[in-house]
């Protein structure tokens, strides 16, 4: 019984070694246990790639014509939308840092043809209002935030 | 959580004879107990085997024996680590006693539940005795080892098993 004794205890002190921590309680604030040392748990990284809306708004171009019973130019063809904007988004509700795309496309020019007026007066069919601005997007923001690509390495130490 | 549902259960199964065979108890016999101990704690994680002294503990149970098991208590208790970050489990145990007139040897086998600041989850089983110094006092000494299998608190890819010694009394009603 004795020996008996004596190898269980000689085993256990060969076999095992001390360690600073045998679980996660046994380290101090957010740190885990890994492989019986007390370290932080690891950052979060995110390579996921986001995918941001294009950018919508562009300013159209509708011209009307000017000239009394004369038909009216055609409208401006509508900017032309934007380029999608390059996002960075992440896994877990992370805050969405793409940019939304700028809107190219240009105002549609009135190409409206002058109308005859009932007093003969033939007037000019350049709409007053035919042309746009230039065809930035003001309004265009990345809406979709989430990471379809992206896989995050972080691990929880909690299940 | 455990405990509650358990000691109603076994309540109603020792005192109301839901077990065949079993008759009503007219008196069940409710002890408490409580004692506090340490030991060694082994971990194996990657293949090697890490040890260091486990936490102090203390333990608190109510038993429940039914008059005509007498060598059987059940005995939910509370379970809480006061050495180094402090945690709470609850423990529904099962003791087998043996007979005797001051000296009773038992054994016990457990499922201890920690459930707070982290989870654990695990099987004990150990042996003790407890010694009647008067009618309604006995110092208890016993010995445990528990394997806890599952759990946030556990490193990755490891169990963590301990052995501990603890002395305790127990108090009969």
């Amino acid at each position: 019984m004795r020996t008996c004794i004596f190898v269980l205890a000689l085993g256990l002190a060969f076999a095992c070694r001390p360690a600073e921590c045998l679980r996660n309680s046994d380290c101090l604030g957010a740190e885990i246990c890994m492989v019986g040392t007390c370290m932080p748990p690891p950052v979060e990284t995110d390579t996921g790639t986001g995918g941001g809306s294009a950018g919508t708004g562009g300013l159209s171009g509708s011209g009307t014509g000017g000239a009394l019973s004369a038909s009216g130019g055609t409208g401006g063809t509508s900017g032309t939308s934007g380029t999608g904007g390059s996002g960075a988004g992440s896994e877990g509700g992370r805050t969405d840092t793409g940019t939304a795309g700028a809107d190219t496309g240009t105002a549609g020019a009135d190409t409206g043809t002058a109308g005859t007026s009932t007093s003969g007066v033939t007037t000019t069919g350049t709409s007053s209002s035919g042309t746009s601005s230039t065809g930035t997007a003001t309004t265009g923001t990345s809406t979709s935030g989430t990471s379809t690509s992206g896989t995050a390495t972080f691990d929880p130490p909690w299940l | 959580m455990i405990a509650v549902p358990a000691a109603l259960w076994a309540a109603a199964v020792l005192a109301g004879g839901v077990v065949g065979g079993l008759p009503p108890a007219e008196k069940l016999t409710v002890t408490a107990a409580a004692s506090s101990g340490t030991g060694v704690a082994v971990a194996s994680p990657g293949g090697g085997t890490l040890s260091g002294r486990a936490p102090v503990y203390l333990r608190a149970e109510v038993g429940f024996i039914h008059p005509a098991v007498r060598w059987l208590e059940f005995s939910p208790g509370i379970w809480m680590e006061v050495e180094g970050r402090v945690g709470f489990g609850i423990v529904p145990r099962l003791r087998a006693l043996l007979p005797g007139r001051r000296f009773f040897p038992y054994g016990t086998v457990s499922l201890p539940v920690v459930v707070a600041p982290y989870s654990l989850l695990g099987v004990e089983a150990g042996f003790g005795a407890a010694f009647a110094v008067h009618r309604h006092l006995a110092i208890a000494v016993e010995a445990t080892a528990t394997t806890f299998f599952w759990g946030s608190d556990l490193m990755k890819g490891s169990i963590l098993a301990r052995f501990d010694a603890g002395l305790g009394f127990r108090v009969p009603f």
